[in-house]
């Protein structure tokens, strides 16, 4: 694998070496430009999965943000754009306490928001039909995702998980890439060819190789498109990225398949155990019970037996892993276009939709079927009449048996999903985990108006993927590993101003 | 005081009066520049933690300038930027502690003004501020020691929070600069703010002297290190631990760990023999086998206890003597003690000979065929058992840059030579303030392995080979391989820069590589 | 008003700048504003901490900061002024703590964000808009003679009664910023601002407060006059963190007698005289008998009250006496004048600022309440303050003194801590803060002064040199909360002060 990471290098270095060539230097600048947003709203209600679990009611939230960005280009050849920038934002939950661990006062998210070199080929160098370039840049294939969709670098497979938003809950709907990026822009058809290395989410500096293509017809009436990103295809680390450990494992036992963690058995006899317990007197919700608490004490029981006091790992198990293939398609339907229709905002009346498979490989227990990959995002944008600039509705359907979170990766590197404890009453109801089969339909509602060029209000409402920067992680973009909003009843409403010049 | 402390100061601070008195101002355009730099530390160690093996690191940063020249004379600069790395080692943690999330270092990148004075046939500047300087432009990675090295205890610096390129000292204080034909000098007051103990002035020298229209370039500087101290208490702590005596006609160091820690290095082995032993005669059923392995055991251990005897006697007698200093014991005859100062004198000299001056031709690059070295004694005067040879201070730096024949720019390699006794490290100053040397523990084996911190006798080589090629104006790719003085931001480290005390290649085995893009206009 | 109609009110304010036409405007772009800063000086003796830790006092402790700054101003139409600035300063936290740890305090930290973002639309005459309307975060400073002190009407809170000087940076730092909208009329001698902003900096936060402020000129500025009004957390996203319903936080009575409802405040001061007279007792009983009896009976005294709040505290809140709570939110008042004296004998020998005499009177809190803030003139700061004649050599010599009889040490500990809006209550055995009677440094700390120098040199270099004994806080190596900074202003006791010089420039 070093082998690999060296001629990872020697690539980069190659493809840099047909880039040279000695020229005098002309330089054209563009104005500075210069951003400014403010956005705040409130969860009306969600949770967090701090200890203890926050429940959140009419919890408020305030973003600010203020951003540079220059862009040069050297002998109409080279695009040079770097800026930089942050948004302010308190960790969540709230903490009094003075000292290290609260949470009252104002964090700077501060980094470098684009730092991207691209050099320019073709003829017209306006619209250059190639260009090469590398840094770190906002990346974005989808333009009418702009809350749900933009899977392909916004996911993960093993665990299963989705991101939307970021630091700001409004408009935060690119990905934010390292690496190398090149395009080519032929007539209707586009393609990019992405080769990025993983700073977002542990395991850390893996890289990934993505390809997209993008085909407009009738003058872009209609759009399709489609990509893989082969995530984590080459693991600096592989050690960090498949872990050889027994939590990280399945096996198979007697004819069935096992997890190597005996905790994901005894969490669902915790549940049963404490239903059965505490139930007033026998009533229909414990029916069968008996049987499930029985059996997972003894799945529990058995793992524990298996496992190697020793290595800590199930002699013969294999290991779960955090890479794999992610596929995507997308298509939109311009209606305006399609019929010819005139309206004073080109956003309108676009029908679009984006599927995605986030792994194509199944494994035992966690992860046996891809239906429960599969994120369907559509949308339509109501016509506005002039009125507003876009009003979009998008719904998606994400039927995973799991929480949408991320905790394994950063707290062991395990590519395992996260489960609850089976006494949490907040997860668990019914059934063990049945908070996870509450939350399969998300959906977000943007209006978006433009005026005097520079600005632009929009107003929110949703049951997205947001997560908020976490006062007890430490890990990744620092966000919550779970979702905020866990149920299809969680909801909230932002509303953001935004100047750009 | 209301919401949004911090503009409110920063804001505050623009507001500054800076009227427009007619002065004819210039504006340079905005500088913008950015880098991705990755690669693999193939073995190592983050400060006293297990020794590593292929190790990937990643760092990507974004600069802004803005230069400005008032009146053809006052030039102001300002930058702000910063580099985004993550802490070493890299802990699963996903609540504080662990650090798997990346850490920003931003801050003012440079912050200075110089106001040009013509002077004869010469020009002086004076300025000040936050800025970056370097005055051996060879010095491509290794080298540049005026400032980027300490004293006492005595440590070297390479790279920052970049490895490549990162070549230079960032100071903070007063300068001038002087030219006249051939000869250029800087005469510079600066305040310490990265290293512990903080804001210490020193002061500082440089002359260089052009021979033969650059044939030959010689330089030479002193640099006053902590000359004034703001906390004399902290510069040179009086405390046992920092101190020095003479007692029954030898030099001793109040720093008990010294002997502690050698006096370790084989009893703690012994101690371990000796339970080993004990557990095989204790052992149900044991062998006649087993007691001749327990008696080779005891055999060995009392070897080894033998050993440690000398240094359990130095540590016992220095805590005795020194005990009494501690309680004011006056019948116990304290000695007199003397203490190690973090404040010295670093002298340089580096000089550089231009070949392509002898065999002139196009076909070589500017920087190419240039023969170089530098030499510091860091720390002029001795001090006893830790500081008693000035040859031990003194880092020898010496490099070639091959021809690139105008296809690479610079192809530079660098060796350096650096027999210390002791490893690269600033632990002491960082974690006490004291100006003694890293003790590392006596049961480290990977610092002691033969020997008691006999690593410090296969550390003295260090090499480095840079090359760079400047792909389209604006965008260039350097390579670099090397064993240098790097530190990693470290897990568990924050004083002064937030890296790791130890310089992470401990051993001449040791080294990395690593690719670096960088654009800038 | 709830959290909706701010939401409301946001596009309301938005939706009157929206309906100008979406035309291809002219953009005027100023060149990039740089700045950058470097200040030292000695604490010459302060006081650190003073929170769960007990105060630690230092002599002659070395400050160092660096700052840098770019902003960006942009002009469309003539009358959309957009501008974004990126800033921060280096600084070292305090007390600085040996060691190599997260938990030490030896290397930089950089306080860094955005330093200005606004959007300011004119409204009437080009270049001479009778009306500003503006959003985002801006500074905002109403009294150009509060070179230090001064300007309370944002920088300070009622309950607990604080007020601060400086920030991240010490001189030159009298001005704060605010979040949120504005509204800036100017007609002729007189001007009015109106503001609606969130508090993002001290919690809880996010409440928003509403402000006005106006100022009238009279004789060509031989006398201005100034007031206004700051309806501080007017509106509270969550009530419960502004007035924090918890028994701690309250005030109740019983049998006809207002108790507070943090047994510290009685339990502290028994504890305090009891250890003094046992201290006494075993120095000499025999002549310190009376003092020894005094402090007995008032530690029985106040052990006698902590067993009642104790008794009330374990009752199970149902049967506790009607409880009230102490709340973060106030109404604010200032009123200042300046007299320009120099407007009175003409002469070319004096500097702009030279000659003026000012002060400002701020009320931190009008209503008063029991126990803890029993009177209003316990929360009013009174700054005065004149400019001495530089006459054309230094800009500005500024000196101005402060009075502030409050009861309390300026400290914020119980917000940072546990949102409560009360006092600090020192430990007893801090022997700093309680001397001969407990918490008696609260009254050596009424005056505060401050002398400042300025010398501009060329348009683009400035010198200061400021010696002050101020409610100057810094970052502190302890806490984390708000701004950073220690509870108490460093310059808490008696002599305390420090010096200051800073050299800034920019362009």
């Amino acid at each position: 694998m070093v082998d690999k990471r060296l001629g990872l290098a020697l690539g980069a270095l190659l493809m840099s070496a047909v880039l040279a060539g000695a020229m005098d230097t002309k330089v054209d600048y563009k104005p500075l430009k210069i951003t400014g947003v403010q956005e705040f709203g409130q969860i009306q209600s969600g949770m967090l999965i701090s200890t203890p679990y926050q429940p959140m009611s009419a919890e408020w939230l305030d973003h600010f943000g203020s951003f540079l960005t220059q862009e040069a280009k050297v002998n109409e050849r080279l695009l040079i754009q770097i800026g930089l920038g942050g948004t302010f934002q308190n960790g969540k939950p709230e903490r009094v306490d003075e000292k290290f661990g609260g949470s009252q006062y104002k964090m700077f998210f501060i980094g470098p928001t684009i730092a991207k070199a691209t050099v320019l080929f073709g003829e017209d160098r306006a619209k250059p039909a190639f260009s090469i370039g590398g840094g770190i840049f906002p990346f974005k294939y989808n333009s009418q995702a702009v809350n749900l969709g933009e899977y392909l670098f916004r996911t993960g497979a093993y665990p299963t998980y989705i991101m939307n938003g970021g630091l700001l809950m409004i408009g935060d709907n690119a990905a934010y890439l390292q690496g190398y990026h090149a395009a080519a822009r032929l007539g209707n058809l586009d393609l990019d060819l992405l080769m990025t290395t993983e700073t977002g989410m542990p395991p850390l500096y893996d890289w990934s190789l993505a390809a997209l293509a993008n085909y407009r017809i009738m003058d872009g009436a209609i759009e399709v498109g489609a990509g893989v990103n082969f995530k984590r295809i080459l693991q600096v680390d592989p050690k960090r990225t498949v872990v050889d450990s027994a939590a990280n494992s399945y096996f198979t036992r007697n004819g069935r398949h096992y997890v190597g963690d005996p905790s994901y058995y005894q969490e669902q006899f915790n549940f049963y155990d404490f239903k059965i317990t505490n139930a007033k007197s026998p009533t229909s919700d414990t029916i069968g019970f008996g049987a499930k608490r029985d059996a997972a004490k003894a799945a529990a029981d058995s793992v524990a037996s298996w496992i190697d006091p020793v290595t800590r790992t199930v002699p013969g198990a294999s290991k779960f892993t955090p890479a794999g293939p992610i596929f995507m398609a997308k298509a939109g339907v311009d209606f305006k276009k399609l019929f010819g229709i005139e309206t004073k905002s080109p956003k309108d009346m676009i029908l679009y939709g984006e599927w995605a498979l986030l792994g194509w490989e199944n494994f035992p227990v966690y992860y046996e079927k891809r239906t429960d990959r599969m994120p369907i995002m559509f949308g339509f944008n109501l016509p506005t009449f002039g009125l507003l600039n876009l009003f979009a509705l998008q719904g998606e359907h994400f039927s995973s048996p799991f929480q949408n979170n991320s905790y394994s990766l950063g707290g062991s590197n395990y590519a395992t999903p996260w489960y609850p404890n089976g006494t949490t009453k907040e997860f668990s109801e019914k059934e063990y985990n049945d908070l996870s089969t509450k939350d399969d339909w998300a959906w977000s509602v943007l209006v978006q108006r433009s005026f005097y060029r520079s600005f632009t209000l929009s107003g929110q409402i949703a049951r997205d993927h947001l997560r908020t920067v976490g006062t007890d992680w430490f890990y990744g973009s620092r966000l919550e590993p779970t979702e905020d909003l866990h149920k299809i009843s969680d909801w909230y409403w932002a509303f953001q101003l935004a100047w750009s010049i | 005081m209301k919401a949004n402390w911090i503009p409110a100061m920063l804001a505050g601070t623009l507001a500054i009066g800076f009227a427009d008195d007619g002065a004819k101002i210039e504006y340079k355009p905005l500088s913008i520049g950015a880098l991705q730099e990755f690669g693999v530390l193939k073995s190592g160690r983050f400060g006293a933690k297990p020794s590593f093996k292929d190790e990937w690191t990643d760092h990507m940063g974004a600069f802004l300038t803005q230069e400005v020249v008032a009146s053809d004379r006052l030039t102001i600069r300002v930058g702000l930027g910063g580099i985004f790395e993550f802490q070493k080692p890299e802990k699963l943690n996903p609540n504080w502690g662990g650090t798997q999330y990346r850490n920003f270092f931003v801050g003012p990148t440079t912050a200075d003004l110089d106001y040009a004075i013509p002077v004869g046939g010469g020009s002086v500047s004076l300025g000040l501020g936050m800025f970056g300087f370097k005055y051996n432009p060879d010095a491509s990675n290794l080298g540049e020691y005026l400032f980027r090295t300490g004293p006492y205890p005595g440590f070297i610096w390479s790279g920052g929070y970049s490895y490549v390129g990162d070549n230079r000292a960032y100071l903070q204080g007063l300068k001038s600069h002087y030219a006249a034909g051939n000869l250029s000098a800087d005469l510079l007051l600066l305040t310490e703010t990265t290293m512990p103990p903080l804001y210490d002035l020193s002061l500082a020298a440089i002359a260089k002297y052009r021979v033969a229209g650059g044939l030959l370039d010689l330089t030479a500087g002193v640099n006053f290190k902590r000359l004034i101290s703001i906390h004399p208490s902290k510069t040179s702590k009086q405390s046992v631990s920092n101190a020095y005596f003479s007692r029954n006609g030898r030099d001793w160091t109040g720093k008990s760990s010294y002997y502690a820690e050698q006096e370790n290095f084989f009893q703690a082995p012994a101690d371990q023999m000796g339970q080993q032993a004990q557990a095989l005669l204790d052992k149900p059923g044991s062998t006649p086998d087993d007691a001749t392995r327990a008696a080779q055991l005891r055999a060995d251990s009392a070897a080894l206890h033998f050993k440690a005897m000398p240094f359990k006697n130095d540590k016992d007698s220095v805590l005795y003597w020194t005990r009494a200093t501690k309680e004011g014991d006056t019948n116990k005859a304290p000695p007199s003690l003397s203490y190690y100062t973090q404040a010295g004198v670093i002298v340089m000299a580096a000089a550089a000979v231009d070949f392509k001056k002898l065999i002139p031709s196009e076909m070589f690059g500017p920087n190419d065929l240039r023969l170089y070295a530098e030499v510091a004694l860091m720390g002029v005067k001795d001090y006893p058992i830790f500081y008693e040879k000035k040859s031990e201070r003194m880092p020898m730096m010496v490099g070639f840059n091959l021809p690139g024949f105008r296809f690479f720019d610079l192809i530079a390699v660098q060796a350096e030579f650096y027999k210390s006794p002791w490893i690269n490290s600033y632990e002491e100053s960082g974690q006490f303030n004291e100006s003694t040397p890293f003790i590392p523990a006596g049961t480290d084996r990977i610092f002691s392995e033969s020997s008691y911190k006999d690593i410090t006798g296969k550390d003295d080589m260090y090499w480095s080979v840079m090359i760079r090629k400047e792909l389209v104006a604006g965008l260039s790719a350097t390579a670099q391989v090397a064993r240098d003085h790097i530190r990693s931001v470290s897990e568990s480290s924050w004083a002064g820069p937030g890296t790791d005390p130890n310089e992470i290649f401990y051993s001449n085995k040791d080294w990395y590589w690593m690719l670096q893009f960088s654009f800038g206009i | 008003m709830t959290k909706a109609t701010i939401a409301a009110c946001s596009i309301s304010f938005l939706l009157a700048l929206s309906t100008r036409a979406d035309e291809e405007p002219k953009v005027e772009a100023q060149p990039l504003h740089i700045g950058a800063l470097q200040e030292f000086g000695y604490i010459v003796d302060g006081t650190y901490l003073a929170g769960t830790e007990k105060s630690r006092l230092v002599h002659q402790d070395w400050v160092d900061h660096f700052g840098a700054f770019i902003t960006k101003d942009v002009t469309v139409e003539d009358r959309l002024h957009l501008s974004a600035g990126l800033g921060g300063v280096f600084q070292f936290r305090k007390p600085e703590t040996v060691g190599l740890g997260f938990a030490f305090h030896q290397r930089k930290a950089f306080f860094v964000g955005p330093t200005k973002a606004e959007a300011v639309y004119d409204i009437g005459e080009v270049g001479k808009p009778w009306l500003q309307l503006g959003t985002g975060m801006f500074g905002y400073k109403y009294n150009p003679q509060a070179a230090n002190l001064g300007e309370y009407l944002f920088r300070s809170g009622a309950y607990p009664t604080y007020n601060y000087t400086g920030g991240y940076v010490i001189a030159n730092s009298a001005g704060t910023a605010l979040e949120g909208f504005k509204a800036l009329f100017r007609k002729g001698n007189f001007k009015g601002d109106l503001l609606l902003f969130t508090e993002t900096g001290l919690a809880p936060m996010y409440d928003w407060s509403l402000a006005g402020v106006a100022s009238y000129s009279v004789a060509d500025g031989l006398l201005e006059v100034g007031a206004g009004f700051n309806l501080q957390r007017l509106i509270q996203v969550r009530p419960s963190r502004t007035a924090n319903p918890v028994i701690g936080n309250s005030y109740f009575d019983v049998n006809g007698e207002t108790f507070v409802g943090q047994k510290e405040f009685y339990g502290n001061p028994a504890r305090f005289y009891a250890a003094r007279a046992d201290s006494m007792t075993a120095k000499d009983p025999v002549a310190n008998a009376a003092k020894i009896e005094d402090y007995r009976a008032r530690a029985a005294s106040f052990a006698a009250k902590a067993v009642i709040v104790d008794s009330i505290q374990t009752l199970d809140a149902s049967a506790r006496p009607a409880t009230k709570h102490y709340s973060a939110a106030a109404i604010l008042l200032m009123a200042r004048a300046t007299l320009d004296a120099k407007k009175l004998f003409s002469s070319d020998a004096f500097g702009a600022e030279d000659f003026k005499l000012y002060a400002e009177v701020d009320v931190q809190g009008v209503q008063n309440y029991p126990v803890y803030y029993e009177k209003i003139t316990d929360r009013m700061p009174v700054m005065f303050g004149i400019n001495l004649p530089g006459f054309k050599i230094l800009d500005l010599i500024a000196v101005q003194g402060e009075y502030l009889h409050s009861p309390w040490l300026n400290n914020t500990f119980q917000r940072g801590r546990n949102a409560f809006n009360t006092p600090y209550l020192p430990d007893p055995l801090d022997a700093n803060l309680s001397k001969d009677d407990y918490n008696d440094a609260a009254t050596k700390d009424d005056f505060k002064w401050t002398v400042q120098l300025k010398k501009n040199l060329g348009g683009n270099v400035s010198l200061w040199a400021q010696a002050a004994s101020d409610h100057l806080r810094m970052p502190s190596s302890f806490y984390f909360y708000g701004p950073q900074f220690d509870h108490n202003e460093v310059t808490a006791l008696d002599n305390q002060w420090y010096w200051m010089a800073q050299i800034s420039w920019g362009i």
